[in-house]
């Protein structure tokens, strides 16, 4: 039988815009818990308020750990903050069974003047240990950190590294929580500390009885986690296996992106760069279509991309000639691949003056998950004369719900792993 | 590999804490249990805080302890200027004057010192109040510790000076600690009382030296006690009056002549103290919630 641990119903918290605002409710909502007025439920946003966290449920059972992702401001760091019992809920409840401790402000509470040693005690107190429990493995606190000779030395005097080795070290030594919070601490040091780290933090792991990791380091999530909890906007997006949940987190940044460029675009044009030459052959618009034919942003790596282009033709064209081009989502590079209606592949001739439509069908496109720009030129097929050519800012997404790729190019593989043997005569 | 497959099933009983967004007043008995453990718990911290800011506040400082005697020594020579050259006319004090506003002065510091000790105290630690969740009662013991070794320093040179005039606190000096402690007291419950509002509004901490200077005037650390009128009645309104008028007799051999008020002002604070600790407490996670994490 799983028990759980935490559990969490309902949860919500407000946060408000304003600075000046925020402190009068401050100061209101002093008075309120001071005069115990209400049931403390707070179900009405004020002025300029939002709900920082809506509604959140979830439960953690013994030997869960759960890693939390979602883009800044999502309401990670709240969530850890009310686990913690910093702040107070507005509505809902929160359980935590166990003691429950938080990697979350390294080296808190350092004077710069005093020495290392000395700020190990501070620190440690801060944490909630007693000087016995301190003495016992001040050591190996000092040892951890690798600063043996500046211990003595005040905190000052410090590299920005050691400083938070240091502040590393404290909690990760001392600390011997069941329910642990780490807040984007595992990035500290140089490689050969990151991964002390790491093994120091597997050691927790198993020995403490939930985990909630916040990181944006997803393969860290993927492997420490079997859990994961997608954010966004205060709500939960996503709650549970890990790898549904990092597919599900990628999905969701990617249309972030994409709706913030066609913001974009609408503010600021569809293109960045176009030449024009009169108005023989006029670009209308480009985009994709779904099976539906309708006009889409994101295509998947297995689903055929198709590409449509609308122009107008006021004089008739010989030879109409095609050119399609994507770039990576940075547009540093060349462009992935370029595509045309090659003279005698799919030859346009003899187009009489009107609007049309141009579908491009890539059955297999190749691309991986990511974000990518189309450019296009329209041209004469007999002479190379250039009608229209444009580099656009519409952009689209291409998804996976299967797993977790990176780069550019979609590839199905297969591994083995062989022992060479090197005796072989 | 998951983490619960290495795990070896420990058996333990848990501590349960719930969060909800119920006044913590609605279940007193609750808080008054948590309230007196982070009290108990925090009591080592607030020591390990003390001695941070002691140790590095002379660390970094070439006058040393110098400096908790310096701004009441600079209000003594200023007052004994003011009054010897007859600018203003200071009443009759059985005291030598010199010694009345030295004595004033110097207990006045130790009271301004646990006025302004809790606000600082959180201030300083506000980014550890956001992100760690230790006994908040720690900052304000803390406060309180401070004060007493500050004053204590002023109560050192407060002595050698009065033997060096001749004036001994004979059986006084058993019963001074008595008014030591309640001066530290009474100046930590205004600092309380200020904390919450002075963590949200920086204006708190700008008004405070202000209107304490205000204060000061109508207690009897530079002046004497009005004999009429309504300045009179002032002093004799004001709940300083007898604590700074108990401790300065006690230190200076004579017998207090407000001992009653001086008892009750002390239960007074104490009651206040308890009061005002439960507003900071209910405060804090809402203060927190205002300042940056």
């Amino acid at each position: 039988m799983s028990e759980t641990v935490i559990s969490v119903e309902n949860l919500s918290k407000k946060f408000c815009r304003d600075l000046k605002r925020s402190l009068w409710y401050g100061l209101k909502d002093i008075g309120k818990e001071i005069f115990a007025l209400s049931s403390g439920e707070n179900f009405k946003l004020r002025k300029n308020e939002f709900w920082a966290l809506d509604n959140i449920n979830f439960e953690l059972n013994r030997g869960d750990c759960l890693g939390l992702i979602g883009r800044n401001g999502a309401g990670k760091t709240t969530l850890l903050r009310l686990l913690n019992g910093l702040i107070k809920p507005d509505l809902g409840k929160i359980t935590m069974r166990g003691r429950v401790s938080a990697l979350i402000a390294l080296g808190s509470g350092f004077n710069p003047v005093l020495t290392g040693r000395e700020n190990i005690y501070i620190n440690g107190s801060v944490l909630g240990l007693t000087k016995k429990e301190i003495d016992q493995k001040i050591d190996q606190i000092i040892d951890f950190a690798e600063i043996k000779d500046f211990i003595d030395a005040p905190v000052q005097s410090y590299s920005s590294g050691m400083h938070v080795k240091l502040g590393f070290s404290i909690a990760a030594i001392l600390l011997e929580p069941d329910i642990l919070l780490l807040d984007e601490v595992l990035a500290v040091g140089d490689l050969a500390f990151q991964n002390k780290a790491m093994r120091r933090m597997n050691e927790h792991i198993s020995r403490s009885n939930a985990l909630i990791l916040v990181s944006h380091n997803l393969d860290q999530i993927r492997i420490m986690c079997n859990k994961v909890m997608v954010i966004d906007n205060g709500q939960i997006l996503y709650f549970g296996d890990s790898d549904k949940g990092l597919i599900e987190y990628e999905n969701l940044s990617k249309n972030h992106r994409i709706k913030s460029i066609n913001k974009d675009f609408i503010d600021h044009g569809f293109f960045r760069y176009r030449r024009v030459d009169g108005d023989r052959v006029i670009f209308n618009d480009l985009g994709l279509l779904n099976n539906q034919n309708e006009s889409v942003s994101e295509v998947k790596v297995d689903e055929p991309l198709r590409v449509y282009l609308d122009f107008h033709i006021n004089e008739q064209s010989e030879d109409l000639y095609f050119t399609l081009s994507i770039l990576n989502e940075k547009k540093d590079t060349d462009c992935l691949w370029v595509k045309s209606n090659d003279f005698n592949r799919f030859p346009f001739y003899n187009v009489q003056p009107g609007d049309y439509r141009v579908i491009v069908k890539f059955i297999e496109h190749n691309l991986a998950p990511g974000i990518y720009y189309i450019n296009y030129s329209i041209r004469n097929g007999k002479n190379s004369e250039l009608y229209d050519h444009g580099f656009t800012d519409f952009a689209f997404a291409v998804k996976s719900d299967q797993h977790f790729e990176r780069g550019i190019v979609h590839s199905v593989d297969e591994w083995e792993l062989t022992e060479i043997n090197t005796n072989n005569e | 590999m998951t983490l619960h497959e290495t795990r070896a099933p420990a058996i333990k009983t848990f501590q349960e804490v719930i969060y909800t967004p119920e006044s913590q007043l609605r279940q007193p008995l609750k808080l008054l249990k948590t309230m007196f453990k982070d009290l108990y718990t925090g009591r080592e911290l607030a020591w390990r805080l003390t001695v941070r800011d002691i140790s590095a506040q002379y660390r970094q400082a070439f006058l040393g302890i110098v400096w908790a005697f310096i701004l009441p020594l600079a209000n003594t020579v200023a007052w004994i200027f003011l009054n010897s050259t007859g600018i203003v006319q200071v009443g009759e004090t059985a005291l030598p004057y010199p010694l009345y506003v030295f004595t004033g002065s110097m207990l006045w510091a130790i009271f301004m010192d646990g006025v302004n000790a809790p606000l600082l105290k959180a201030t300083v630690a506000k980014p550890m109040l956001a992100k760690i969740n230790f006994p908040r009662e720690a900052l304000i013991l803390s406060g309180i510790y401070e004060t007493i070794f500050n004053g204590l320093i002023k109560i050192i040179l407060l002595l050698l000076v009065l033997a060096l005039y001749g004036i001994s606190p004979g059986i006084g000096l058993l019963y001074f600690p008595i008014a030591f402690i309640s001066l530290v007291l009474a100046g930590t419950l205004i600092g309380l009382i200020l904390t919450p509002f002075g963590l949200l509004y920086s204006d708190i901490g700008k008004a405070v030296p202000i209107l304490m200077q205000f204060y000061m005037f109508i207690t009897p650390v530079v002046f004497p006690m009005p004999e009429t009128g309504w300045a009179a009645k002032l002093f004799q309104l004001n709940p300083m009056t007898p604590i700074i008028l108990t401790a300065r007799d006690w230190l200076t051999g004579y017998s207090p002549g407000y001992l009653n008020y001086f008892f009750s002002v002390n239960l007074l604070v104490l009651l206040f103290l308890f009061v005002f600790w439960v507003v900071y407490k209910l405060a804090m996670p809402i203060m927190i919630e205002r300042m940056s994490a």
